[in-house]
């Protein structure tokens, strides 16, 4: 159970449009070592992680990540506001516009959608955190 | 709305005492009987309640659950914090 902070956890105050910066961002949305495979993988694994401690802990990252996520999408969703018709070809965001226009989508820089298969959850206290140090190692 | 020098100073005074506890908390789920963190979370966790209370008396409520007994339902006045100036 989560109950939510009407603030972000860091800051987003962004006055100038960038499309173009917007379209790399994104990839720590919705990319393969993105934020929302973070948070995916870390609550994912808290399950069956044996070490109460280190379960706990998991799942405390996990909701951080979340906030991480959130912190994200604020930034791709502020730097494409308000885009006119001309700015949305001048700054090469016609691509991801026709499909999604201003909202956001959970996909890596190169288009392609966010995928499960970028995280593991093996039920092994060793491996999971083996991964989860070779995805965020300067958490754990 | 743009929050005014006064509202922004609070704000910002549950984020950065926000901030650190996030990471206290995790350095205690593996430290649980360390005494200097359980205290400093204490000090912090102090700071943070009577911010909160302070902001959610004078601008509104950041948690839910405190919502304050009203006519119009203010959880959802904006801007939100995804928006630009509602963080």
């Amino acid at each position: 159970m989560w109950s939510y902070e009407k603030r972000l956890q860091y800051p987003v105050n962004i006055t100038t449009c960038n499309p173009k910066i917007a379209k790399v961002i994104i990839t720590q949305y919705g990319g393969p070592d993105g934020e929302m495979s973070a948070s995916l993988r870390y609550l994912s694994q808290k399950f069956a992680m044996t070490d109460n401690r280190v379960s706990g802990l998991l799942n405390d990252i996990g909701t951080e990540e979340l906030g991480h996520l959130e912190i994200v999408g604020a930034i791709v969703h502020q730097l494409t506001r308000n885009l006119s018709p001309e700015e949305i070809e001048k700054y090469g965001f016609a691509d991801y516009y026709v499909d999604h226009t201003l909202g956001i989508w959970p996909q890596a820089a190169a288009g392609f959608p966010w995928v499960a298969a970028a995280i593991q959850s093996k039920g092994d206290p060793i491996t999971d955190l083996h991964e989860d140090m070779a995805a965020d190692g300067t958490i754990i | 709305m743009k929050k005014s020098a006064e509202q922004e100073k609070l704000f910002m005074k549950i984020q950065r005492v926000s901030f650190a506890m996030d990471d206290l908390r995790l350095y205690l789920d593996t430290h649980p009987c360390c005494e200097k963190g359980l205290s400093y979370y204490e000090k912090l966790k102090d700071m943070r309640e009577k911010a909160l209370a302070e902001y959610t008396k004078l601008y509104g409520p950041i948690v839910a659950y405190n919502v304050a007994e009203c006519d119009v339902w203010p959880w959802n006045e904006g801007p939100l914090p995804w928006q630009l100036g509602g963080c």
